[in-house]
């Protein structure tokens, strides 16, 4: 069996935490988040290229790299970088984030979700720049905790990412 | 000369080719490092067995080197030595833990030997039959727990490898086990411990955790109860087997957990349980009896030794109260009591003294003989002695001896003559005592008066007379009962006494007729006497003739008949 550490990473309140609910019904209840700063979560995925079972660390949310707990990252395989649609500056975050993951732990697969695409009467995304992003490699996913659009897909996604990452290594 | 030249050299590179082109290759092989090193490569490894084979030179050498290279190499990256050592640190560590262990166990040993109690024997008895140390045998017998699960965590990420559990097997064992990782990076991250330390326990309740650290995975055991110090070497071998067994697959995880299957065996290792043994009803109720039994023990002891310091109490007591007894010891022996003392010979037999106590065994006794100065034995002291006739009353007031009564005047005389030889007699007083008559002596008197009234009588004949005439009759009548009353008293006094019945005649006719005259007539009174009921064979009858005639006794006087009482001397 094939398991996956991923961690979800972005600024307060863009969703992190509903979107895991909307993917998967876990046992820890959320006060870890606010305690221990962390609550995992585990999903079986299927994908075109096998199948994984990831344990999904919700990590709390930072505003800068620098006040995530590097022990929670270690050992992951990939993550997402969630984005609240509404919110520019959260995207700032997540760039600021995804740069520091490169450097301190190397090329991992990386999915950046816009969530909260379920309010597109407020979106607020600099267009031009996401472009930019999906230009230099990233994934980009609109994504909705409320409707679940698009969350079954990241994940798949991701794990697909994961999956190829280390496919000629096997 | 320069065509020659250039056929010599012509001929000279023929000829010399081989050995040009070996020289060449040589030379090529020495001057170009690489091929130098593949052609030295061959030989250095036998260069260096012979060289080690001959003398230490190159070791030597070489040390410095090898040193440093090793300082360098441990100094860029230390982790690689001690992922690399970590299978041979933990046996030696624990090699050492062990004796160390051994020791404090023997010395713990040494303690709890001193303790007794019903249980420790049995744990005793226990360590005697398996030849266990005491020790171990009671701390397998307290010691209560039960691995219920164990979860081998890769130590990076935080993915469950394998598990293992009791029972229904968790569903969620995975997020557990990254969970419990996020807790220890928590923990670590929240004290600033080294990053290399982990949380070896946590306790909740009744549930322990015991976390193993490996270099690329921990053993998480999830223990119920209490876990013995040896469950950590357990852990801690499986996992270092883990580690050697699953070396590549650990080093270059990247996710597969299939590999780890295979450590199934050594999971199985870690569910150890120790499960105290539940007293069966059958145990409690051999405790209660061997609990009555001693009750018993100690209840037939008490009341032993209380009907012991009974019984010695009543024997002090009643000896102490019976007179002529001074008890010196009184104990119990096997079986019985002994007694030491004195005893005055007219005391009461020790047995008629005791046969009231009832008392639960038999007594020995080494008694002295002593003499008793106590008022009731100086009076029968003072009785055997004197033997007083039954009139006598004797009396002890104020230390003086009284007689009283009746008492003949010799007994008198020969107990005034004892008294003052008898030991503890100072005064005594016998004028309470009056003279008593003797009743022989009275009878003697009586005999005596008796023997001369009969020696009184006499009875006349006329002359020639020898038959008892009418006359005579009424003198005859009046003997007989005498001697009958004479014979009596003298049977009574114990006296053999001959009634002698003598007649006499007078002097007229020869003296040949006077003795046969003399004779008839004392015949005559005895036939008479016989007739009268006397014994013929206590009287004897003798004719004296005329031996009694005196001048001036007229012939009448002397015909006569005369009784005389002889008393004979017994043979």
């Amino acid at each position: 069996m094939i398991k996956k550490k991923i961690c979800l990473l972005g600024s307060f309140s863009v969703g992190k935490t509903s979107l895991i609910k909307q993917f998967v019904h876990g046992i820890f209840s959320e006060k870890y988040l606010t305690t221990v700063g962390v609550k995992i979560d585990r999903k079986q995925v299927e994908t075109a290229v096998g199948s994984a079972l990831l344990l999904i660390w919700d990590l709390n949310g930072a505003d800068r790299f620098q006040t995530i707990r590097s022990s929670y990252l270690a050992g992951s395989s990939g993550f997402l970088l969630v984005v609240d649609g509404t919110r520019p500056a959260t995207l700032e975050v997540a760039v600021d984030i995804a740069e520091n993951l490169d450097r301190t732990m190397g090329p991992l697969p990386r999915i950046l979700l816009l969530n909260k695409w379920d309010l597109r009467d407020e979106w607020s995304m600099p267009e031009e720049q996401i472009s930019k992003l999906r230009d230099m490699g990233w994934q980009v996913l609109k994504t909705s905790a409320k409707t679940g659009e698009q969350v079954e897909e990241a994940f798949r996604a991701l794990t697909e990412a994961m999956l190829r990452k280390e496919g000629p290594e096997r | 000369m320069s065509r020659d030249q250039s056929h010599f050299e012509e001929l000279r590179t023929l000829l010399l080719r081989p050995e040009q082109e070996h020289l060449e290759d040589l030379e090529a092989r020495l001057l170009d490092p690489q091929r130098l090193a593949d052609h030295v490569s061959r030989a250095l490894p036998i260069a260096v067995r012979r060289s080690h084979e001959d003398n230490t030179l190159l070791a030597r050498a070489l040390s410095p080197l090898i040193e440093e290279a090793f300082k360098k190499s441990i100094r860029k990256n230390p982790k690689l030595l001690a992922d690399i050592l970590f299978p041979v640190i933990g046996r030696a560590v624990r090699k050492a833990v062990g004796e160390a262990w051994q020791r404090m166990l023997q010395q713990i040993n040494e303690v709890l030997e001193t303790r007794l109690s019903p249980r420790s024997l049995k744990w005793r008895w226990q360590a005697r039959r398996s030849g266990r140390p005491y020790i171990e045998v009671v701390l397998a017998n307290t010691l209560v727990f039960r691995v219920e699960e164990v979860f081998l965590i890769h130590r990076e990420t935080g993915l469950l490898l394998h598990h293992k559990g009791i029972g229904a097997e968790l569903t969620e064992t995975e997020v557990v086990s990254s969970m419990f990782t996020a807790i220890q990076d928590f923990v670590k991250d929240s004290f600033r411990v080294d990053q290399e330390s982990m949380l070896a326990s946590l306790q909740l309740d009744d549930l322990t955790v015991w976390v193993e650290p490996g270099p690329y995975a921990y053993l998480a055991a999830v223990i119920r109860g209490h876990p013995p110090e040896a469950l950590r070497q357990v852990l801690q071998v499986n996992l270092e087997e883990i580690h050697f067994g699953f070396a590549r697959d650990l080093e270059h995880f990247s996710g597969d957990t299939e590999p780890f299957e295979a450590a199934q065996d050594q999971l199985d290792n870690c569910m150890v349980s120790q499960l105290q043994q539940k007293e069966n009803k059958n145990t409690r109720l051999t405790g209660l009896a061997i609990a009555m039994l001693v009750a018993a023990l100690l209840g037939w002891i008490s009341w032993t030794r209380y009907v012991v310091h009974r019984d010695l109490t009543v024997i002090r007591e009643t000896l102490q109260q019976e007179q002529g007894y001074r008890l010196t010891r009184a104990r119990a022996a096997a079986g019985n009591y002994h007694i030491e003392g004195l005893k005055d010979p007219l005391a009461e037999p020790l047995e008629s003294v005791l046969a009231g106590a009832s008392l639960s065994r038999p007594v020995t006794a080494d008694l002295q003989s002593y003499l008793s100065l106590e008022g009731s034995f100086l009076l029968s002291r003072v009785r055997r002695a004197v033997n007083p006739p039954p009139e006598v009353d004797l009396d002890l007031q104020d230390g003086v001896l009284v007689f009283r009564g009746k008492a003949d005047v010799p007994w008198r005389r020969q107990t005034e003559k004892l008294l003052p030889l008898l030991p503890g007699i100072t005064a005594w007083d016998l004028s309470g005592l009056e003279a008593a008559v003797d009743p022989i002596a009275e009878k003697n008197k009586q005999f005596q008066v008796e023997a001369a009234a009969l020696e009184n009588w006499v009875i006349y004949f006329n002359v020639n007379e020898t038959e008892l005439s009418d006359t005579l009759s009424p003198k005859i009548q009046e003997a007989a009962p005498r001697v009958q009353r004479l014979f009596a008293l003298a049977d009574e006094l114990d006296k053999d006494i001959v009634l002698v019945v003598a007649g006499y005649s007078d002097s007229m006719g020869s003296e040949e007729y006077n003795l046969k005259i003399s004779s008839q007539r004392a015949r005559s009174v005895a036939d008479f006497l016989v007739a009268e009921g006397i014994d013929p064979g206590r009287m004897l009858t003798e004719g004296r003739g005329s031996s009694g005639a005196t001048a001036d006794l007229n012939p009448e006087r002397m015909r006569r008949v005369q009784l005389t009482v002889q008393i004979q001397t017994k043979p």
